[in-house]
């Protein structure tokens, strides 16, 4: 018997082994997948954000339907919405463009720039500094701008075939999404296979909370960002508005870069300071109350971070990893605090083995 | 991926899991389509021999259907087996309505498939279809309170033995 115990054993250990190395060679082999394919990752990543966001309507619709079903009525009601918007704004916006257009004027820019160059010079000079080339960096931005959009031009193909590409991908990630977790979660070790479910659990309400948190603030700022520019009568305040409030991913400073369009579009086409410096003010505001205000109400609320924690993980994030950390930061913290919060307190709980 | 092959390679296993479900009082009378909602929230889990599946103690999350093996039900305090479960018989279902600590150590004694049944996929069952949520749910109470009634009456029962022990002890004293 002893013997017959002493197989069994060395049988289960194997086996355990076995098991181990099979979940690590997979782990592996996506992770150098996606390493060699870093394009097609970023696709992945994109179509399973958009399935995320569209998860738990499809969830909803699918107690009167199967989930193919619904999947199909979400990214029709999804791409009907967008059209919607598009032959609702559309006009509007293309309407504005043109009287942007014809507004701006890029004789104003130059003399606003050789003012803003001659009034900083003679301040420089003032101070005893040395000249501020306002005009020849202007210049040189410029220049790289051009050159940008005409490389970006090359890419629109690219972007294009990302646009129907996503979708395909996300309505196949949404239809299976379920599937996909659960044979994730078989790789899973038996020994932690508990443990993992409730930590992947509250990760995801938190994530989800988060990521719908993120599509109101940018509700929020594009909204507020276009009755305030149309109150200052921004020559195309609605496509403003809502670059702003897209760009509001960016923490801190997003909503701020979109919006400085407003102040570039204000100066070409009325040429003055004093009104471009009131949109300037006017975006600078909105920004100052997106993080004062809406970012700390949607995401304290959303991610159960304190606003201290959400504006020390923005700068930390910020301070390593750049604007890409940036907007990651929140997302990150908020899976680490409940991997902390939860697992610490999971751990302590559980006894594996 | 999964889905692909499964719509595919669709039959037999899944047949065999219906009718593992409906021989479990949580599910029976269900319709076959409320059971394909109930098996596309459960997770499929393989065990060796002596491998354990929860501990006593830990948090439950789940219950567990046997589909195929011997599981053994161990008090860790006593060392005492409360039960050797094997083919369609079913465990921890209390976890599903709270995060109660196990009560006991659940071991396989063979090689064992089970499959899993655990409270956040049950709770996103109800949200996403409350009806056969509340279905499952009313039978999960059933059987909760046919085991209330077991426990009361071997509570009874105990304590008309320990009655008759003091009343011995009284008497002999």
């Amino acid at each position: 018997m002893p013997d017959a115990h002493h197989d069994r054993s060395l049988t289960t250990l194997l086996r355990e082994g076995l098991r181990r190395a099979r979940g690590l060679l997979v782990l592996l082999g996506v992770l150098g997948l996606l390493y060699l394919l870093q394009g097609v990752a970023q696709l992945l990543l994109v179509a399973a954000l958009v399935a995320y966001l569209l998860s738990p309507l499809v969830g909803r619709l699918q107690r009167r339907t199967s989930r193919t079903q619904a999947t199909l009525v979400v990214f029709g009601l999804v791409v009907g919405g967008a059209v919607a918007l598009g032959v609702l704004l559309g006009p509007v916006v293309q309407q504005q463009l043109q009287d942007a257009a014809r507004a701006v004027d890029p004789d104003r820019v130059a003399t606003a720039i050789d003012r803003v160059d001659a009034r900083l010079n003679a301040f420089s000079d003032a101070l005893g500094g040395g000249e501020v080339p306002v005009e020849e960096r202007i210049d040189r931005t410029v220049d790289a701008w051009t050159s940008g959009v005409v490389d970006l031009a090359a890419g629109l193909l690219g972007v294009a075939t990302n646009l129907v590409l996503v979708p395909f991908i996300a309505a196949f990630l949404l239809r299976d999404g379920p599937r996909i977790k659960r044979g994730l979660i078989r790789l899973v070790p038996n020994r932690y296979f508990e443990f993992s479910l409730q930590a992947l659990h509250k990760i995801d309400v938190q994530l989800g909370h988060y990521f719908r948190g993120l599509v109101l603030e940018i509700a929020v700022v594009a909204l507020l960002s276009i009755v305030v520019l149309g109150g200052l009568e921004v020559p195309a305040f609605v496509l403003i508005g809502l670059l702003a409030g897209i760009t509001t991913v960016i923490p801190y400073v997003g909503s701020l870069v979109g919006g400085s369009l407003g102040v570039l579009v204000e100066l070409a086409s009325t040429g003055s300071l004093p009104a471009a410096g009131l949109v300037l003010g006017a975006v600078l505001a909105i920004q100052v109350a997106d993080e004062v205000v809406i970012q700390p109400l949607v995401f304290a609320r959303a991610v159960d971070l304190h606003p201290l924690e959400v504006i020390v993980a923005v700068l930390v994030a910020a301070q390593f990893f750049g604007v890409v950390g940036m907007v990651l930061a929140i997302p990150l913290t908020s899976a680490a605090k409940v991997v902390v919060k939860e697992g610490g307190a999971l751990i302590q709980r559980y006894q594996f083995g | 991926m999964d889905s692909f092959w499964g719509n595919i390679f669709r039959g037999s296993d899944d047949e065999s899991v219906y009718a593992l479900l409906r021989a479990i009082p949580l599910f029976d009378g269900l319709s076959r389509g409320e059971l394909a909602d109930v098996e596309s929230i459960l997770h499929r889990r393989e065990y060796a021999p002596d491998e354990v599946l929860f501990r006593q103690d830990n948090p439950g999350v789940g219950m567990y259907i046997i589909r195929e093996g011997s599981i053994e039900i161990v008090d860790e305090a006593t060392d005492e087996t409360l039960a050797e479960l094997s083919d369609g018989d079913f465990f921890g279902e209390m976890a599903l309505l709270n995060e109660t600590p196990r009560s006991a150590t659940a071991v396989a004694r063979t090689d064992a498939v089970l499959y899993g049944l655990f409270r956040p996929d049950l709770l996103g069952l109800v949200e996403r279809d409350p009806s056969l949520g509340v279905q499952v749910l009313l039978r999960m109470a059933r059987v909760l309170s046919e085991r209330l009634v077991q426990t009361n009456d071997t509570v009874r029962e105990l304590r008309e033995r320990l009655h008759r022990a003091q009343s011995e002890t009284e008497s002999s004293s």
